[in-house]
């Protein structure tokens, strides 16, 4: 098989004759002149690590390699984990989702970006011990979002938040799902959900300083609902501001200086 | 409640599904094979990754750590457990940090010992011109210390001190320009509570 892309290609391209080939394939080592560099790092690589097996085995590796090199590559019992690229501390998530209405051997994922399905069956297999027959992936595009800057009237930047790759994963044996948690305190939830609500409020207040309020104000018109009546059951008597307010009744005395405005008064 | 539509039409960079033909954008997932000369792939095993997991039975750790830990911060609280033992330092560059420091101990108890070095430094000198092939091994410089009688306050006395653990280098005769190599060097940053002495080309001098 002759490959056609030269920039990317995984096979040599013989430059010798058939004559030339034929008789260095007679000598013990003329396969090293015949197969590229990378190939033969290949071979010195296996017999470094104790991979190669006995030397019969090792003939039969050269005369594959000899026949059909990218084929030898593209089986992946060829090509021992040992000699792969190692990655020793990846910094992702993967997150397993709860799919109920797929099949009891199907589990699906989301993984970062850069993931593929290569990737995908190793990690699972040296991670997890999870035997896998075949994988699906998609790549979710979000939707076009505008930038809310609180406190500004003017409307913000269009943009399109990051993509997400889900992967459907076949796998060899069923299973079942764990149990859902019930209790969610050692996780803190609750001050978790009222520091949620304390956000959104905080976020519409300030919104309403400065945008056209969307909502009505509910609590100002309780409140003011309730003055209302508390006054109309006379169980508050009216009086003038300068009464009411403790510290304009210290300035109307004259008992102390106005605290806004100094050297006024 | 009524939502306002997105917008259909805006200038943003182009996504993977976009555009139809000549025009080809991944997600930088890495190349794992070539293409073939009848437009089929051939996947290469020797361009797969391979993930490496430790053996997890009986960790203790849990797969998620936080982005928000300092590293620091963790050097700082390893500076103030006992256990902690600090990188080496030259012994001379302690003390005449410690004369910087506070003249007046200084005064009253450190000359004695300076006399001590200087002393030693003249064995030191001698045996540089003997064997001035080989540098000193640590732990005849931990002899000679033992000699002296200096081992356990270098090691107790250190242990507060941040500063003289930067690694300096004693030359006899430039005092001055060592106190402030053992003082302004950078301090290490390292989780590891006893970081491992680098290992130079530069020959170790006994203080």
């Amino acid at each position: 098989m002759r490959l056609w892309n030269a920039h990317r290609r995984v096979f040599y391209k013989n430059p010798l004759s058939y004559q030339n080939r034929l008789e260095l394939q007679s000598q013990p080592d003329g396969w090293r002149q015949i197969l590229t560099e990378d190939v033969v790092k290949f071979v010195d690589d296996l017999k470094a690590n104790r991979l190669a097996g006995t030397p019969e085995q090792q003939k039969q590796i050269i005369k594959q390699l000899l026949h059909n090199t990218p084929r030898f590559f593209s089986r992946p019992k060829n090509v021992p984990l040992e000699l792969r690229k190692q990655v020793f501390l990846p910094n992702f998530v993967v997150t397993f989702m709860r799919t109920p209405h797929l099949p009891p051997k199907y589990a699906s994922f989301w993984v970062p970006l850069w993931f593929n399905k290569l990737d995908f069956k190793n990690y699972l297999k040296n991670v997890y011990n999870v035997d896998v027959l075949h994988i699906r992936s998609y790549v979710q595009q979000s939707k076009v979002e505008r930038e809310q800057l609180p406190g500004s009237r003017t409307p913000g930047r269009l943009f399109r938040p990051q993509a997400r790759k889900k992967m459907t994963v076949e796998l060899v044996d069923p299973f079942i799902y764990p149990e859902e948690e019930k209790d969610l305190s050692p996780w803190e939830s609750e001050t978790f959900k009222k520091e949620l609500k304390q956000n959104e409020e905080m976020f519409k207040e300030e919104s309403r300083a400065t945008q056209p309020p969307i909502d009505p104000d509910l609590k100002r018109r309780e409140s003011i609902a309730q003055q209302a009546q508390e006054f109309l059951q006379g169980r508050q008597r009216w009086r003038p501001s300068w009464q009411s307010i403790p510290t304009d009744t210290r300035v109307m005395q004259g008992t102390s200086r106005s605290p806004g405005i100094r050297g006024t008064i | 409640m009524v939502r306002p539509s997105t917008a259909l039409s805006a200038r943003l960079r182009l996504t993977t599904k976009q555009v139809n033909g000549g025009y080809y954008k991944g997600n930088r997932t890495g190349s794992m094979g070539a293409h073939t000369e009848w437009g089929g792939y051939v996947i290469d095993y020797r361009k797969a990754r391979n993930y490496n997991c430790p053996d997890l039975k009986d960790s203790r750790l849990t797969p998620f750590v936080s982005a928000q830990i300092d590293p620091r911060n963790l050097d700082r609280a390893a500076r103030d457990d006992t256990t902690y033992i600090p990188g080496r330092s030259s012994g001379r560059a302690f003390i005449e940090a410690w004369k910087n420091d506070s003249p007046d101990e200084y005064s009253t108890k450190l000359d004695k010992w300076m006399l001590y070095f200087a002393q030693a430094e003249k064995i030191a000198a001698q045996q540089s011109i003997e064997h001035s092939a080989e540098a000193l091994e640590p732990e005849e410089a931990d002899k000679t210390m033992e000699s002296i009688g200096l081992e356990d306050h270098y090691h107790i006395d250190t242990q507060g001190d941040k500063d003289t653990t930067a690694e300096a280098e004693d030359v006899p005769g430039e005092s001055g320009r060592l106190w402030r190599k053992g003082i302004t060097g950078q301090r290490k940053i390292s989780s590891n509570p006893a970081p491992p002495q680098q290992e130079t080309d530069q020959r170790r001098q006994p203080y």
